[in-house]
């Protein structure tokens, strides 16, 4: 089970309390939005800041979005009636559920929970922060790009009769380019008019 | 004769130096070519086990690739419904103002990672192959550039990699002392 805090009003972060925080319990630990439930329940964050992101000032101007902060131990074991369900979750709080759901603790600000045009702009924002796969010490790259780019390859096998050196520059080329589907190869000789 | 394709299986010992044709270096660097996978597996294996030798011709071929999947990934990020488009040149002139300063990290990156393998080694543009072309092209009927790779590999290589063996169909292995591998 993992514990979300979600600060939601309709003001600016800087003039939330901490009396107008809500929770957001997540579970069955899935990303499917078709088997999660969403529960939430009044309670407030606590534990220190382990990370803070400033989203983008297009963000802030537009949802009055002040940043997203990240907590660690959110106070658990309390229990309160859920006033939210799944079936009553829109598209877009399913996909802010499931950025959520990403990460192991988060508390986030924004302006209006409610409004679907900010929550599509708030989980674009949330999802470049999905926790990234570490190929290399130093080179680390999300899911969705590790599948694209490195899916079906055997990198280990790589990473133990490269040299660490040549290891880390194959990685690096290896599907750099995000192509297209269905351009067939042709010549140089194919390029002149 | 007809000549002698050999498939590749990772960790076969590969005759060494290895010509590796440009389709197999593209596929490596994009990722949405059919054989990414099976491409980028080859190179990697070669890239442990050989001498990789490439030409300038490959580096051009690549470089026009890239652009061509840059330039129709972009207008398919604007557009979905955009058709794909070759890059002639004609095309590239006519949106070079945007597509080239878009495009040039990639190219940069691209060049650079292949010049930072230590088993990757340019052969030089040298007359004995160049000769050879001509010979090449007639016999077999093979478009300029392929009569090049194949001229330079056989000059400077012991095994030629590729990906399209429809290219190279018609060849005899009497005149080409080459292992031939298709990815």
């Amino acid at each position: 089970m993992a514990y979300y805090s979600i600060r939601t009003q309709s003001k600016p972060f800087s003039q939330f309390s901490e009396q107008e925080s809500f929770a957001f319990r997540l579970s069955a630990g899935t990303v499917s939005p078709t088997v999660m439930s969403l529960e939430m329940f009044p309670g407030q964050p606590s534990g220190r800041v382990v990370e803070y992101v400033r989203l983008s000032s297009s963000d802030i101007t537009f949802g009055r979005l002040a940043g997203v902060r990240i907590y660690s131990g959110f106070p658990q074991g309390e229990t309160y009636p859920p006033i939210r369900d799944s079936s009553s979750c829109r598209p877009a709080s399913m996909r802010f559920a499931e950025a959520l759901l990403a990460h192991s603790q988060i508390t986030v600000s924004l302006a209006d929970i409610a409004a679907e045009s900010q929550l599509e702009k708030m989980v674009s924002s949330v999802i470049v922060q999905v926790p990234r796969i570490e190929v290399y010490p130093g080179f680390s790259v999300t899911k969705d790009e590790y599948k694209r780019r490195f899916g079906g390859i055997d990198l280990n096998y790589f990473r133990q009769h490269m040299k660490p050196d040549i290891f880390r520059t194959f990685v690096k080329g290896m599907g750099t380019v995000t192509g297209v589907r269905e351009l067939p190869d042709h010549s140089l000789e194919e390029y002149e008019d | 004769m007809a000549l002698t394709y050999h498939k590749y299986q990772i960790g076969a010992t590969i005759p060494s130096p290895v010509y590796v044709d440009s389709n197999v270096w593209v596929s490596y660097f994009i990722d949405a070519r059919p054989k990414h996978i099976a491409s980028s597996t080859a190179l990697g294996d070669l890239l442990i086990q050989c001498e990789i030798i490439i030409s300038t011709v490959v580096f051009s071929e690549i470089w026009w690739a890239v652009l061509e999947h840059i330039y129709n990934q972009i207008r398919q990020s604007q557009d979905p419904r955009a058709p794909l488009e070759r890059l002639s040149l004609t095309i590239l002139k006519k949106n070079s103002h945007w597509l080239l300063p878009r495009a040039k990290p990639k190219l940069k990156e691209v060049t650079e990672i292949i010049t930072s393998f230590t088993s990757v080694r340019i052969v030089p543009t040298e007359t004995k192959p160049m000769n050879f072309v001509p010979d090449v092209m007639t016999t077999h009927k093979l478009a300029p550039s392929d009569a090049l790779h194949l001229s330079l590999a056989s000059m400077f290589g012991k095994s030629f990699f590729t990906e399209n063996k429809e290219d190279f169909e018609g060849l005899s292995d009497q005149e080409l002392s080459l292992a031939i591998y298709l990815v």
